[in-house]
């Protein structure tokens, strides 16, 4: 029998008690499954509760998972390892694949705030804990040292990295383990090109005011449910809308792909084109849904620089030339996601800011590879 | 008719990747600088096989070829004339070159 730590012994006799005290006053009261239980202190822990569906998909009004989500990241951003933490999956029920990139990110990246340890309460549902156990996620919510075993394992948990480290691992786990090592050439160029290319996007843009590679950190995670491929990058840097203020081609393609805020803004400021101040006239005027959709642009003609959105377009070729394939890009208060080249992509506004951009594709796999 | 024979895998790095130094000796801009560029300014053709390495990132592909026009000072026709490339398993990479180099020639002109 595994033995308990002295400070978890404590807080399973409290929380015993709790429960039983609990159950005493809520004699009578009927269970509310969808009232939200807030994050709350307890006998020196602070009890960071995990929402019911850690889902960032659904943030329409009434079923906003997403807003949910992103809170439970706040608080783990705010108290993980600063101060001792319950961690409680009690009443979660489902886990998505793309809110776990981003979860287990806060956690990674709120590591240095302390070194006070916490606590894992699990989920009455199998699958969820089956999920949290499978990435890691348990271990590194309690400072467990792990490392990762490309060659033996079927399944990768998330993978952190920086740089490009860990790229050709992850492009020989899918060749491997999701192909079998019957991957045509022409598919394996297609997987390369778009996790290279999202790879070199976070480390040209997403940490502009870091030297160091080592910091530019990004989370990776690639599963397979049925015939569908689920790949996501997260990094937590500064978020697209923030990396375009100052290219050369913003005013440009706005010009070409919103037309209407083109026409608007130059009513307001006719040396549109020439102005430095394009941050601060961009601010107020356009929002981040339409800033990322014009950075996932491919090349901009007429500015001399085609260099531009040749990430974007890797990516965007790889979800166009496979059977049902779907592209979100979540990046601040922005959401743009994309089906193929012929339908107008989606975006919407987000009423939380997700930071950092977290880009995530799922494509159906080849019938005969 | 002096001609130059490139093998990336063999003659610059066995896994290219990226556009600029900050991303690893590999990168599109080491290749053209160190290799493709002083190949095409000392001989009448250049053969790059691309052959070894499937996974190459259309960065890499347009810092390497479209730079040659848009960074290295070498023009669209001189590019085009001088210049041939092959991957026998990946035909799409080639084809990604030949849109990268019309980019830069777009580009420039």
């Amino acid at each position: 029998m595994k033995r308990k730590s002295r400070s978890q012994q404590e807080a399973e006799f409290y929380l015993g008690r709790a429960r039983h005290e609990n159950s005493l006053q809520r004699k009578g009261k009927k269970y509310n499954p969808d009232k939200k239980i807030k994050s709350h202190n307890f006998f020196g822990y602070r009890y960071i509760v995990a929402p019911r569906n850690i889902s960032i998909y659904s943030f329409s009004e009434g079923r906003d998972h997403y807003t949910d989500t992103v809170k439970f990241i706040e608080e783990i951003e705010k108290n993980f390892r600063r101060r001792k933490c319950i961690i409680d999956f009690r009443n979660t029920e489902r886990v998505f694949a793309a809110a776990m990139v981003v979860v287990y990110a806060a956690f990674d990246n709120a590591r240095i705030n302390g070194d006070q340890n916490s606590i894992v309460f699990w989920s009455p549902i199998k699958s969820v804990n089956d999920s949290i156990k499978r990435n890691n996620l348990d271990l590194l919510i309690r400072n467990k040292n792990f490392v990762y075993r490309f060659e033996s394992k079927e399944f990768l948990p998330i993978v952190a990295s920086c740089s490009s480290l860990y790229r050709e691992e992850i492009i020989d786990h899918i060749q491997k383990k999701v192909y079998g090592d019957q991957m045509s050439p022409e598919t394996e160029h297609l997987y390369g090109d778009a996790v290279s290319e999202t790879i070199n996007n976070v480390n040209l843009h997403a940490y502009p005011n870091l030297e160091d590679d080592q910091k530019k950190k990004w989370w990776l995670m690639c599963h397979v449910y049925g015939k569908e491929l689920y790949l996501a990058i997260y990094d937590s840097g500064v978020g697209i809308p923030k990396t375009v203020w100052e290219k050369p081609w913003l005013v440009a393609s706005l010009k070409r792909i919103y037309p209407n805020h083109y026409d608007a803004l130059i009513k307001m400021y006719p040396d549109l084109e020439k102005n430095s101040m394009i941050p601060f006239i961009f601010v107020p005027n356009v929002n981040d849904p339409i800033l990322i959709h014009l950075a996932m642009q491919g090349d901009v003609s007429g500015t001399k620089k085609s260099k531009h959105g040749q990430g974007s377009k890797s990516i965007k070729k790889m979800v166009s030339e496979t059977t049902q394939g779907k592209l979100w890009v979540f990046s601040n208060n922005g959401v743009y996601i994309f089906e193929n080249e012929t339908d107008e992509p989606v975006t919407f506004e987000l009423s939380k800011r997700l930071p950092g951009t977290l880009v995530q594709w799922n494509i159906k796999l080849y019938e005969n590879f | 008719m002096k001609t130059s024979n490139i093998k990336i895998v063999r003659d610059f790095h066995p896994k290219p990747y990226g556009r600029y130094p900050e991303d690893g000796e590999g990168c599109g801009q080491f290749f053209r600088e160190k290799i493709l560029a002083p190949a095409m300014r000392t001989n009448d053709k250049v053969f790059v096989d691309l052959n070894g390495y499937n996974r190459y990132g259309r960065s890499f592909l347009d810092e390497a070829f479209g730079g040659l026009i848009r960074e290295s000072g070498f023009t669209g026709n001189e590019v085009k004339t001088k210049l041939t490339y092959r991957h026998d398993l990946v035909k799409s990479i080639e084809t990604l070159i030949a849109e990268r180099i019309d980019a830069a020639i777009k580009d420039c002109e």
